[in-house]
């Protein structure tokens, strides 16, 4: 369309015939409108049942976590650890506490338990790693056979002889 | 429009037994289908108009008449049922329209649209052509509320009060883009 060209336009719009009519010529499939409320109310009752289908399905929960924000998200989460707290199912800052349910502990006092965990640490030589620095001199371990009958005193007392630190400043 | 000619209050006695009738459960799909066979053709041409391809005119009217439906419960009356069908079908092309030219990056102006619609390779518009295809074709080059506002007054001879009703834009704001509508066609036409 040229803009330089201008010429008498070939029909008026508001001319003294009227309106130009509407196109109606648009080419429409034989028996559209016969057919067309069926068809709708057909795609209706189908967008009812898929509605129906999703609110009952599992995975209506899984959209409705989805649909919730980061912070809600969260927000449920921490909710659900402090409902599981109170309710005494998970308490994490507990700490672990031995259930002492073996009825043969159960016999026992405490230091009875304490000294047969001593025991069973040197037994195994848990603990000769780290000692041998020469700070203390070569260890030497007591054998379990060997403080039958001593206290935590003596069995210190044993293993470094203080007289001979003491006079070995001097 | 189906009311041109018919008395406006027997229009809305028709409208309030319609509506009765949808209320009843073990009438609705027959007051719904009486609607749509009342509307449907106006429905139809006024999409058919704005997207020109069947097809998608055919998606258009039913989501359309799907809504209507799904919302009628809740009609309110204070315009005529076909002034909120009329509506819904109006948001719902200009919503598909601004879809399809994003996705596609065609200006709307573009007369390939309309080739393509018409499934032929058409030559272009001509002095010689009717002046129906030529202003169609004349509207194609307004953007698609424009042309829509020109449509409405021009073809469909509705009141700018309706046409503020289906819209939601002031008389005075439809006016002013009517009046701009005419003039850029007249322009059109006298260029052709």
């Amino acid at each position: 369309m040229s803009k330089m060209h201008m010429s008498t336009p070939p029909f008026e719009l508001d001319g003294p015939d009227g309106p130009i009519k509407a196109r109606t010529d648009f080419r429409v499939p034989e028996g559209y409108f016969d057919t067309l409320p069926q068809r709708v109310l057909a795609a209706i009752e189908e967008e009812a049942l898929a509605k129906e289908g999703q609110s009952s399905r599992p995975g209506a929960w899984v959209s409705v976590w989805g649909g919730l924000s980061v912070g809600q998200r969260w927000a449920v989460a921490a909710s659900v650890v402090l409902v599981a707290g109170w309710l005494g199912i998970w308490r994490p800052w507990s700490g672990t506490k031995p259930k002492l349910d073996d009825p043969m502990l159960a016999q026992l006092t405490t230091s009875e338990i304490s000294e047969s965990l001593d025991l069973h640490i040197w037994s195994t030589g848990l603990v000769t790693e780290g000692t041998d620095d020469g700070v203390w001199g070569e260890p030497a371990w007591i054998r379990a056979e060997d403080i039958a009958g001593m206290d935590s005193l003596d069995i210190e007392r044993s293993i470094v002889n203080w007289d001979e630190v003491e006079t070995a400043e001097l | 429009m189906v009311a041109k000619g018919e008395d406006q209050a027997a229009e809305r006695q028709w409208e309030r037994e319609l509506l009765e009738e949808f209320a009843d459960p073990r009438s609705r799909n027959r007051a719904f289908e009486r609607l749509v066979r009342q509307y449907q053709k106006p429905l139809y041409y006024h999409i058919r108009r704005m997207v020109l391809d069947h097809d998608e005119a055919d998606d258009l009217v039913q989501n359309t008449l799907i809504r209507c439906y799904q919302a009628l419960d809740r009609f309110e009356a204070r315009s005529s049922l076909y002034t909120w069908l009329y509506r819904i079908a109006t948001n719902l092309c200009l919503t598909h329209l601004e879809k399809k030219r994003k996705r596609r990056w065609l200006s709307l102006s573009d007369e390939n649209t309309l080739r393509e619609a018409e499934g032929q390779r058409e030559t272009p518009v001509s002095r010689s052509d009717s002046p129906e295809r030529i202003l169609e074709k004349a509207l194609l080059t307004l953007p698609p509320k424009q042309r829509l506002v020109f449509q409405m007054r021009y073809y469909d001879e509705l009141p700018y009060e309706q046409m503020s009703e289906i819209l939601g834009t002031s008389t005075g704001a439809l006016k002013a883009s009517y009046h701009w509508a005419f003039k850029k066609v007249e322009n059109y036409l006298r260029h052709l």
